[in-house]
């Protein structure tokens, strides 16, 4: 999961290999006019607002990266684009044996890459060695509690003893010192990184080998994909222009219709709409706040769908200047005084819902019974402030049990009109509670190293993009207060703590018991709230009225692109 | 530069730090980068992991299309509007000249170009709202690239056109009642040779000082008027470098925009011999 930074704009087009969630769509459904013969030929277009850094997952961290690498490196598996669940995508079969310690994958029958090579587990292998020896990559954690994978990592052997390819290729049998039940979909999905063609890339890194000085980073193919197992080609890159891709006919799922994908860049989310409009770009997700303009567009159509990441109010529990935070009464209290449907109309204009807790409603582990609607009641917030031993001073403001006045920061990133916003309406109804607000604003960066764990920060208002498959762990787990973790509001809760370790650890894998272990989470995080959880946003694209077939969710937008053409 | 991403481990850290050199005492790491730039190597930029030196020839001759572009219009518009204002002083022609100058010099470019790509653009569809070429066309001399041309050199132009005049019609004012113009005129010679061969070359030497720094204008003229206009060219290469973090590619583009403000300084005085050969070093 990742810090979001959110400038709220085009997130877009990010062809997330993972993803979940009940999707609605705006005006009548995309399928509507599927009873028409489709047209092949065409050619999409969509925006991104920089150059790819490389076009190798391996290596790569960052989304202008992921949107050029996606087209030409699928994974095993892939999350479901509305349910988040994942399935299959090259492997046809995944199965975790009853005792969790090992995963087989089975590939799809005939599966050959765009150059005429069969694929094959070895790809797959390839790729996770490249990952072991890179200096560059940030993949390294999800294969960790593979057999074998130090050793490999450390050059004490040249392959990964835990990972066995049999049946000529076919299957993929992989063991584990111990049992992690986010291991399926993150092995599946290669820690959100596509599998690289073992053939070609082996004459520019060979992976069996001791000598660690070697790596994948700076080969040559890293900047020109030598062969695709995805829907498209690569053909060319026009650094600050496009890269230009054409369709893969030997596709597994099918050659797509349309004959070419062109990501063109641009100088930013406006201009991004701004060629969205003229229909430069085939389609683009845009701002609540552009939504009226573009809604005037005859030749666009709207998909709305719920996204997996939220927005909130961080309360820091060990706050210096702030120690009624760690007071979960006070928190409760904050939790009353802000009125958040109020903050989804007038932000995000109503595209948006209310959240109680961490897990988002698109996910297979949502779950919001017995969970308390903090709805906005002055009286109750006062109420559970006075009980928590806070007096009413002369000025308004409560004095806190220690006698100081209850006046603390809240900071947020400059530049993101949403939560700028936020942070005025959390000024003005905290006021009406008795609590005084000082409001920071400051760079992301600057906000990502002040809410580094420590005591010198009280409030602040961020938000998390959550994958597909639900691993609260690192930012719930009491362990995960050191410097750069992510349970910055020290949160402490010895339930909280084993239910996080029963959805990793198991031993109960399967849905279900991941489920109840989330939803006991989600319970302890509601009574306790260490963020006052605000809402999670909905997504607003819009693409050319031509385009058929095209049916946008939560956890991808492109995953059925092969299906997609245009209406003549 | 880590791209958001904070998992990393203390041990990639510390590879990271020993791989940019960043163990090195200060003075060290400036003496090894200036050494290296001697050789025109500026490093690899962070954010593309490629050599900063290929990153920026990549771009260069993008840039120069517009710059070298906006530069002639700007000569061949404000020239001639500023020898036009100083003969027709005081008429309707001049005052008119008079407060396109002081609109030109008083609109920021940003806002111009912003302007353009909304009304032009987005709203009457008669220009494109951005970049070099429409989608699935790749050519460099042709009708489209000059259609993508209009916009960024219009609005890059209008500021040099409306410096231009102002200095050249005092010029030319001061030099036409000098007596060797007198003496030109009673020769009986034609207007229009006065003009271009004893007015204009005379009135030329202000034009060519306000030159001297017009390499370095164009350059950062057009950092933002490639950004608003969607232009591949250094300039933006440099602004989104600036905001990536990318330390050497900044660097670089400071490098390369000092040298160019050299260059122009060293253009300006051989122009000056060429319009003024009594400035000529003996």
């Amino acid at each position: 999961m990742r810090r979001f930074l959110a400038f709220f704009g085009v997130l877009a087009f990010v062809a997330t290999a993972c993803g979940a969630g009940p999707a609605t769509t705006g005006g009548e459904q995309a399928s509507a006019s599927v009873s028409e013969q489709p047209v092949a030929g065409g050619r999409i277009v969509v925006g991104a607002t920089g150059d790819p850094k490389t076009m190798q997952p391996v290596i790569s961290a960052d989304t202008q990266s992921s949107l050029i690498w996606n087209q030409v490196y699928p994974t095993l598996t892939r999350a479901n684009s509305k349910t988040g669940i994942t399935e299959g995508s090259l492997a046809e079969k995944f199965e975790l044996s009853s005792d969790g310690l090992t995963l087989t994958f089975t590939l799809r029958d005939n599966l050959v890459w765009s150059n005429g090579d069969p694929f094959t587990g070895d790809d797959w292998k390839y790729t996770v060695e490249a990952v072991g020896r890179s200096k560059k990559t940030v993949r390294k954690s999800t294969y960790q509690d593979v057999v074998g994978w130090q050793d490999y990592v450390d050059g004490k052997a040249d392959t990964v003893s835990g990972i066995t390819i049999k049946n000529g290729g076919k299957v993929i049998e992989i063991k584990f010192n111990k049992v992690f039940c986010p291991a399926v979909a993150a092995l599946g999905a290669g820690g959100a990184g596509g599998i690289l063609p073992s053939k070609p890339f082996k004459t520019q890194w060979d992976n069996k080998t001791t000598d660690v000085t070697k790596n994948i980073d700076d080969v040559p193919y890293n900047m020109n994909p030598p062969a695709s197992m995805g829907p498209w080609i690569f053909k060319s890159f026009q650094p600050g222009v496009q890269v230009t891709f054409a369709k893969n006919d030997k596709y597994f799922r099918g050659a797509p219709l349309v004959d070419e994908l062109i990501v063109k860049v641009y100088a930013d989310a406006t201009a991004v709409k701004n060629a969205l409009m003229t229909g430069e770009v085939t389609y683009a997700a845009v701002n609540p706040s552009d939504n009226d303009e573009v809604s005037k567009n005859d030749a666009l159509k709207l998909y709305r769908f719920k996204t997996s990441a939220y927005d909130y109010i961080g309360w820091n529990a060990k706050a210096a200047k702030a120690p009624w935070l760690a007071n979960v009464q006070v928190r409760q209290a904050l939790a009353y005084g802000i009125d958040a449907p109020a903050i989804v109309n007038k932000v995000l204009f109503g595209f948006g819902s209310q959240i109680y807790a961490h897990t988002p409603p698109v996910s297979w582990a949502y779950d919001d019974s017995g969970l308390t609607k903090y709805a906005r009641d002055v009286n109750k917030a006062k109420q559970l402030l006075e009980q928590a031993g806070a007096k009413m001073g002369s000025d308004g403001v409560y004095r806190w049990t220690d006698g100081s006045p209850m006046k603390m920061r809240i900071e947020t990133n400059q530049g993101n009109n949403v939560r700028e916003t936020i942070l005025q309406f959390a000024q003005q109804q905290y006021k009406d509670i008795g609590i005084e607000i000082d409001p920071l604003l400051e760079s992301f960066n600057a906000l990502l190293d002040r809410t580094q764990p420590g005591p010198d920060y009280e409030g602040f208002i961020i938000g998390w993009s959550l994958g597909a498959d639900p691993d609260p762990y690192s930012i719930w787990h009491s362990s995960q207060t050191g410097k750069d973790q992510f349970n910055d509001v020290f949160y402490t809760n010895a339930k909280v703590d084993q239910a996080l370790l029963d959805n990793r650890n198991g031993p109960d894998c399967s849905q279900a018991g991941r489920k109840k272990a989330l939803h006991a989470v989600d319970q302890q995080l509601n009574n306790d709230v260490p963020y006052t959880f605000l809402f999670t946003r909905d997504s607003l694209t819009y693409a050319d009225k031509k385009l058929q077939n095209f049916d946008p969710a939560t956890y991808s937008t492109t995953w059925n692109v092969e299906k997609w053409w245009f209406k003549k | 530069m880590l791209g958001g991403q904070y998992d990393i481990t203390p041990e990639d850290r510390i590879a990271l730090r020993e791989s940019l050199g960043l163990n090195d005492p200060l003075p060290v790491q400036f003496a090894k980068w200036v050494w290296n730039v001697a050789h025109l190597d500026f490093g690899n930029s962070f954010y593309y992991q490629r050599p900063v030196m290929s990153l920026i020839l990549e771009r260069v001759p993008n840039s120069l299309q517009i710059s070298l572009a906006a530069l002639i219009v700007t000569i061949a518009v404000g020239i001639p509007l500023g020898i036009l204002a100083a003969l027709r002083r005081g008429t309707l022609a001049d005052h008119g000249i008079r407060v396109f100058s002081v609109g030109g010099h008083a609109i920021p470019q940003f806002w111009l170009g912003l302007m353009f790509v909304l009304t032009f653009g987005v709203q009457a569809r008669w220009f494109p709202i951005g970049s070099m070429n429409a989608v699935g066309i790749d050519c460099g001399l042709c009708w489209d690239r000059l259609w993508h041309l209009m916009g960024p050199v219009a609005v890059i132009s209008i500021a040099g056109i409306a410096n231009l005049p102002r200095l050249l019609r005092t010029e030319v004012l001061e030099v036409i009642s000098q007596d060797y113009v007198r003496t030109a005129r009673s020769k009986g010679l034609k207007e229009q040779a006065i003009i271009a061969g004893h007015v204009l070359r005379n009135a030329l030497i202000p034009v060519v000082t306000s030159f001297g720094t017009i390499l370095l204008v164009f350059f950062s003229g057009s950092l933002i008027i490639e950004r608003v206009f969607n232009w591949p060219g250094l300039g933006r290469l440099t602004f989104e470098a600036a905001v990536n973090k990318d330390y050497p590619l900044v660097q670089a583009g400071v490098v390369i925009s000092s040298v160019l403000l050299i260059v122009s300084y060293i253009l300006r005085d051989v122009a000056y011999a060429w319009v003024d050969p009594r400035i000529k070093v003996r």
